[in-house]
């Protein structure tokens, strides 16, 4: 699949050609790789770019000012492939899929579909809607919470997602583990995903843990199950704060020179579909973020009977360097 | 604006060995094998480092470790202490030789 050139500068304007010195098909080329998808087991469900937050790594550039929301119509499809497919995990995401007024009939028609139902969260919009009331239909439905958590330090989490995130974080939290979330009994799994504040790389996955575990229980008494670190993709809002900074260039050589081929086989576009507010569907949700259309075109979740086969070559573009900096992205 | 100190130039650094190469290869062997994981974690060794980067004040040190310890999960807060056990130390190393001045003056003094 041919390479999309990078965009320079902010997303909204004037594409010009990339200034990246090596596209990532090229790369993939010159590893022997070719990067197709395997049995796809999960669906992903983007259900609206609406968001309290207006966080500045945001790929999506989500916000108060996006109105883009999946219709009933729409919906009534994506849950139809679901059921003609049987996916072993759907993820529901956003924007703030609370601020979807569907949200909870969408949670409770997907949660027979699938063995695992995500939905992810800023943890601010939960804790600023109906907190008790969504918590109850998550614990109900045995969802799994995968929370965004940049970071132990307060100053550099507002910098990332605005102020008074970090003090709300922790109080949602808190509810969550009230009800059994981020115990080992009942067993309602709770994740936390860390994203870095700025123009680097994550840490080590285990490392920062180990850290957050110890850090949130000894201070806080917030418990959790897993930890995920996750790069910043040089997309969307993100890649504006990048351009703004002058950190684009910098952040686009580390990110290729972090390049490791062993990560392909573990990335999650192998085992994914992506399915946007409009019904679209993408490889993963950065191609979505870039309106990148799957190999085969631009395709609507209706005119699929089922997801693509395995061998499907997946659409790349030079954000790709994200997801196979260092560990990888899964 | 001239200045001796570029931050592109960092890059440069391996390009040292282009004169003794056999030498510069025993360094970044010995380089590499001080930063990976020991007894010490490669976060610890990236806050050490940048403490020492401060003490010998060293901008190419400072730009390549303060991004190490951010990459390491490091908060700003605990660089920020790292500088001030740097500052404490060089600060302290000042102080404590006062301690040969008091000596010295005493045995001139009457």
């Amino acid at each position: 699949m041919e390479a999309r050139p990078m965009l320079q500068g902010p997303t909204r304007g004037p594409k010009k050609a990339s200034m990246a010195t090596a596209s990532f098909s090229r790369t993939l080329s010159r590893h022997g790789i070719r990067l197709e998808r395997g049995e796809t087991i999960t669906l992903q469900i983007n259900v609206g770019l609406l968001c309290n937050q207006v966080c500045r790594h945001c790929h999506l550039d989500a916000g108060p000012n996006r109105l883009e929301l999946m219709d009933e119509d729409t919906f009534n499809e994506v849950a139809a492939f679901a059921q003609r497919v049987g996916f072993k995990t759907i993820d529901i995401t956003g924007g703030a899929p609370e601020l979807h007024p569907n949200l909870i009939s969408m949670i409770e028609r997907l949660s027979p579909l699938a063995k695992r139902l995500i939905v992810r969260s800023n943890l601010t919009a939960l804790e600023d809607t109906h907190p008790d009331r969504f918590i109850d239909v998550f614990r109900r439905h045995g969802v799994v919470v995968v929370a965004s958590f940049p970071s132990l330090n307060h100053i550099q989490t507002e910098s990332q997602r605005g102020k008074g995130v970090f003090k709300k974080s922790i109080k949602a939290l808190q509810r969550l583990n009230a009800v059994g979330y981020g115990k080992e009994v009942p067993g309602l799994e709770l994740d936390l995903v860390s994203n870095p504040t700025g123009a680097f790389l994550p840490p080590s996955q285990a490392q920062a843990e180990e850290r957050f575990r110890r850090f949130l229980k000894d201070k806080w008494g917030v418990v959790f199950n897993h930890l995920f670190t996750f790069a910043n993709v040089p997309l969307g809002r993100f890649r504006q704060w990048l351009h703004q900074s002058g950190n684009l260039g910098h952040y686009m050589e580390r990110l290729i020179s972090s390049f490791n081929p062993c990560a392909v086989e573990g990335l999650m576009c192998r085992t994914l579909l992506s399915v946007a507010w409009d019904g679209y569907v993408y490889d993963c949700d950065f191609n979505l973020a870039e309106s990148l259309p799957m190999a085969s075109g631009k395709t609507h979740i209706s005119e699929m009977q089922g997801p693509p086969k395995p061998g499907t070559p997946i659409a790349v573009a030079d954000h790709c360097y994200t997801c196979t900096a260092g560990a990888g992205f899964t | 604006m001239e200045t001796y100190y570029k931050p592109e130039d960092l890059h440069k650094f391996q390009e040292i060995g282009k004169e003794a190469p056999e030498l510069a290869k025993k360094f970044f062997d010995y380089y590499n094998a001080v930063f990976a994981e020991g007894d010490l974690t490669g976060r610890e060794k990236a806050l050490i480092a940048l403490a020492v980067a401060h003490t010998v004040q060293c901008p190419y040190c400072i730009d390549a470790f303060t991004q190490a310890c951010l990459e390491n999960g490091s908060t700003q807060g605990e660089m920020t202490e790292a500088v001030h056990v740097a500052t404490a130390i060089r600060g302290g190393a000042a102080l404590v030789h006062g301690v040969q001045m008091r000596n010295i003056a005493q045995k001139l003094s009457m």
